[in-house]
């Protein structure tokens, strides 16, 4: 089932806007290799869930996915053939806001060569553009 | 031992973001040295110079200031939002026979027995904080995997590592 808040403290949200690149979660952290974002945009829990389950397919259940992504933003849509007006619309699914440079996949406990595919499966699933990372050792 | 990696700096006059813009258009990445009680500098390096030693695992530089010559240890790096290039360099003083905290990277050697027992490798730890005189930081630390297998309702081991 694709993912969503438990709980959340105002049930509509406003779009805002999404400046600049990713200043956090911009560098592998959990696996050994990542899929990092290249473009700023939505991505819907519809969009993270294809992922996830090409990633899973593909490995067999060896290794390890990190989501490094969770949709907090509701957005609402307006039913079909209803004049304007009467108020906003209802939550209709969720999104996460993605800047460029996030890291939004990660696996660990398989070779390169693996997650390099898993990975490409993946960013197949995604609707922005994506590039390979490795986990880069700290001094 | 290895020789040091030596790299030439150039003081910097002016400081902060716009001037470190327009150093980093050049080619060069903006950097500070600091430690041993003394002012601290700010100094510029060649970019290209700089990761070719960090890509050969260079920790301990030696870094030409004007026609001084001294000692120092990368503390910490500063990356662009996607982690490509380097942005800011601290350096710190450090003399060959000093004791210092370093941390140091595991490397994890062979194939772990229990993976083939459908056990998953997952590497909690992969860098470690050790004391060691300067001359002697080694690149990684280096451990064999090789006998560790899969016991059913226990994660395998730290310690036995």
């Amino acid at each position: 089932m694709a993912m969503m808040p438990k709980r959340v403290k105002h049930r509509k949200s406003q779009r805002g806007r999404m400046k600049g690149n990713a200043c956090r979660s911009n560098f592998v952290a959990f696996g050994e290799y990542g899929l990092q974002a290249l473009e700023g945009s939505w991505i819907t829990a519809r969009h993270i869930e294809a992922g996830r389950v090409a990633a899973t397919h593909f490995l067999h259940r060896e290794g390890k996915v990190y989501l490094r992504l969770f949709p907090h933003k509701p957005v609402s849509a307006k039913p079909l053939e209803t004049r304007m007006g009467k108020g906003k619309g209802e939550p209709e699914f969720w999104v996460a806001r993605v800047r460029p440079g996030q890291v939004c996949f990660e696996i660990g406990g398989v070779s390169e060569d693996v997650a390099k595919q898993a990975l490409v499966r993946v960013a197949h699933k995604m609707p922005i553009r994506c590039r390979f990372v490795k986990r880069r050792h700290s001094l | 031992m290895r020789n040091n990696l030596l790299l030439k700096a150039q003081i910097r006059e002016d400081v902060g973001s716009k001037s470190a813009a327009k150093l980093r258009k050049q080619g060069r990445v903006p950097a500070v040295v600091y430690g041993h009680k003394k002012e601290p500098v700010v100094i510029s390096l060649d970019a290209h110079n700089l990761a070719e030693g960090l890509h050969h695992g260079g920790r301990v530089v030696d870094v030409q200031i004007g026609k001084k010559k001294e000692t120092m240890i990368f503390k910490d790096l500063q990356y662009d939002y996607l982690g490509k290039d380097i942005i800011h360099v601290d350096l710190i003083r450090v003399d060959a026979t000093e004791m210092i905290k370093v941390t140091v990277p595991i490397e994890l050697k062979g194939t772990a027995k229990g993976t083939h027992e459908g056990g998953i490798i997952e590497e909690h730890i992969d860098r470690l904080e050790i004391e060691c005189k300067v001359a002697d930081i080694p690149e990684a630390i280096v451990v064999s995997i090789k006998e560790i297998g899969v016991e059913i309702g226990r994660a395998s081991c730290r310690e036995r590592v």
